[in-house]
């Protein structure tokens, strides 16, 4: 008496990112067999050509910041035909790589890209949830393999995913690994960013920056002036809060001690 | 309880070590590579392991009470039932080299895990098959308080352990047993028993060690002070700008004892994996209910670490929460010390005398 299976309706949406997420989803192939068990690709170009993009779908994946207006129209009307939404990556969730355009003006950093700007029509960086409703965030850069899991079996089950909300020390604790902030007194970002990568980078004695995007509720503030103590410069601390995620109130309010940060709206 | 003394040369204890690998997992201070700190790892060799180290960064108790768990298994039958699967045998260990605070930390985890009635099965399944030989200090970390919170740095309390260590330089080592189990296993050494001249020693050591203390806390009014300061500025001030939620402190915590558990299932909806993992009051989520977060701020948090250690954890479980073994503000990216913060709080009703105390 196992649950009644019926197939999820997948899609999946690309926007103004490196694709990686994308080729995550492909390359989930220890579980490939059962996805495709469970899942019917509605719409995913990626991966099938073809496809509607009318839906209806059970699950739609967002891959990608938001930088043209083209997209804002067809995510409002995927989100309606959406029973679940969920951004997948940081470049969806916090605007990632894409947002680090936003502290400069939009025609120059268009001339600097192309000789040509006749044809771009690109708008300053926005995560997805600054435009449509989200019933949750897969983290990563790419994205987490384990929150996407998870959502795909709360999805089949019908609970509430529970994605990873903690920060990267959480991690380095669980693994024992030598603290690089305090033992080597290096930059790590992983006290304000959140967790899931398994501490990819500090496991590796390498400081931690913040690909997978701020914590909610991260006292970046507090982080950036211990940089400070710590003799960084402040264009690096800058850089360091706007690499990733500085559309997000949480480490635009680092960024803003050291540099001057655009907000999008 | 069976309680003996001995002087045990050091040779003589590293191969009774040697034998003890044989049966048990051995698990010491061992210098690890690159520059990093003394951490608890198995070792291999005894000449792996560094007793002369003062502080690690996770105690321990992460052989007793692993940070992350598995602790059953769920599989769905086709008869529509269910069968769980606990589990059933740990690996027997010897914790080696265990400095007092640690020995007091566990006395703490056995009063929280081992409540009669409110037993937790996976704690005294590890508890039962680790051999606790504890090791004095012989020298004091800048951030050890342990003998403010009466913890230290010798170990008082005649429970917990198995054999007590206290190095005496050339003499040996002063091995202090208790139970059946130590006794059994020391009687192969053949070890002259202790003096009274050798515990003279161990005294001086003692007197000497609490001359190195470089921090401390006046705990004669703490609880008091702190249940009644719960809106004193120090706590949003220190949260505002310093604390970054990123829950170091309650990982290093030896007490800390939250935790959260977490469903894995499989995709076919049959095997279901509950893994238990340390939670943290410091993380936003925490305290989150239905309808509402207890604690949504994070000078909230920061005060409920800080008053539940020092605080009321003695009305809940009869003693201090903290152990003074430094780990919170040593593992603090930006150094916050809950011993600081007591004092200010002790300062403004003129209880804290800066002449007496360093």
């Amino acid at each position: 008496m196992l649950v009644k299976k019926k197939k999820l309706r997948l899609g999946v949406f690309k926007y103004s990112c490196c694709a990686g997420c994308e080729f995550e989803l492909i390359y989930f192939q220890k579980y490939i067999r059962e996805t495709f068990d469970n899942v019917d690709i509605i719409y995913f170009r990626m991966a099938k050509s073809g496809g509607s993009e009318e839906g209806p779908f059970d699950l739609v994946l967002i891959d990608g910041a938001i930088t043209e207006a083209w997209q804002v129209d067809q995510l409002k009307r995927v989100r309606q035909v959406a029973r679940f939404l969920l951004p997948i990556g940081s470049c969806a969730v916090n605007g990632g790589i894409p947002a680090i355009k936003n502290h400069t003006s939009e025609l120059d950093m268009e001339k600097r890209v192309y000789q040509d700007i006749t044809h771009v029509h690109s708008i300053k960086t926005h995560p997805v949830d600054d435009y449509v409703q989200v019933d949750g965030y897969i983290k990563g850069c790419p994205m987490g393999r384990k929150d996407l899991y998870e959502a795909f079996t709360s999805l089949l089950l019908g609970k509430r995913p529970s994605f990873v909300n903690y920060s990267v020390c959480v991690e380095c604790k669980i693994k024992g690994n030598t603290c690089v902030l305090i033992s080597y007194g290096w930059p790590c970002m992983g006290p304000v960013t959140n967790g899931g990568c398994g501490a990819l980078c500090p496991s590796y004695n390498r400081a931690c920056y913040a690909c997978w995007g701020p914590m909610e509720d991260a006292n970046a503030p507090a982080l950036a002036r211990q940089f400070e103590k710590m003799g960084l410069a402040p264009d690096d601390i800058f850089r360091r809060f706007t690499q990733y995620g500085s559309t997000k109130p949480e480490f635009r309010r680092g960024a803003e001690l050291y540099g001057s940060t655009t907000q999008p709206f | 309880m069976q309680e003996q003394a001995f002087i045990i040369e050091k040779d003589q204890l590293f191969s009774w070590l040697e034998k003890l690998q044989q049966e048990f997992l051995l698990i010491g201070p061992k210098k690890q590579e690159e520059g990093g700190g003394v951490a608890f790892l198995p070792i291999k060799s005894v000449q792996e392991l560094d007793l002369n180290y003062t502080l690690t960064m996770m105690g321990p108790q992460i052989y007793l009470y692993p940070p992350e768990e598995t602790i059953c298994t769920v599989w769905r039958k086709d008869d529509g039932g269910f069968e769980v699967r606990m589990r059933e045998e740990v690996p027997r260990q010897v914790l080696f080299a265990v400095r007092s605070c640690d020995l007091q930390a566990i006395l703490v985890l056995d009063k929280v895990f081992l409540r009669p009635g409110l037993e937790d099965r996976n704690y005294r399944l590890w508890r039962e098959n680790t051999l606790l030989i504890g090791l004095h200090c012989s020298s004091i970390h800048p951030q050890c308080f342990c003998a403010s919170m009466g913890s230290g740095p010798f170990f008082e309390p005649r429970q917990g352990y198995d054999l007590l260590l206290t190095d005496l330089g050339q003499i040996g080592y002063l091995a202090e047993t208790l139970g059946e189990r130590a006794s059994s296993l020391l009687a192969a050494l053949k070890a002259q028993p202790a003096t009274q001249t050798h515990f003279d020693q161990k005294r001086q050591i003692g007197h000497y060690l609490l001359t190195q203390f470089q921090k401390s806390i006046d705990t004669t009014h703490l609880v008091e002070v702190l249940l009644k300061n719960q809106d004193h500025p120090v706590w949003s001030q220190t949260a505002d700008q310093r604390c970054l939620s990123c829950t170091n402190c309650t990982k290093v915590c030896p007490t800390c004892f939250c935790y959260n558990t977490k469903d894995t299932v499989s995709f076919d909806l049959v095997r279901c994996e509950r893994t238990r993992y340390k939670d943290s009051c410091q993380e936003l989520h925490f305290a989150q209910v239905h309808g509402a977060n207890f604690r949504s701020t994070r000078s909230s948090r920061l005060r409920q670490f800080v008053t539940h250690k020092l605080a009321t954890w003695v009305e809940q479980f009869g003693c201090f929460g903290c152990v003074g073994c430094g780990r919170c503000m040593s593992w603090c990216p930006t150094g916050i010390d809950l011993t600081q913060m007591a004092k200010e709080i002790m300062v403004s009703e003129g209880l804290y005398d800066r002449r007496r105390q360093t």
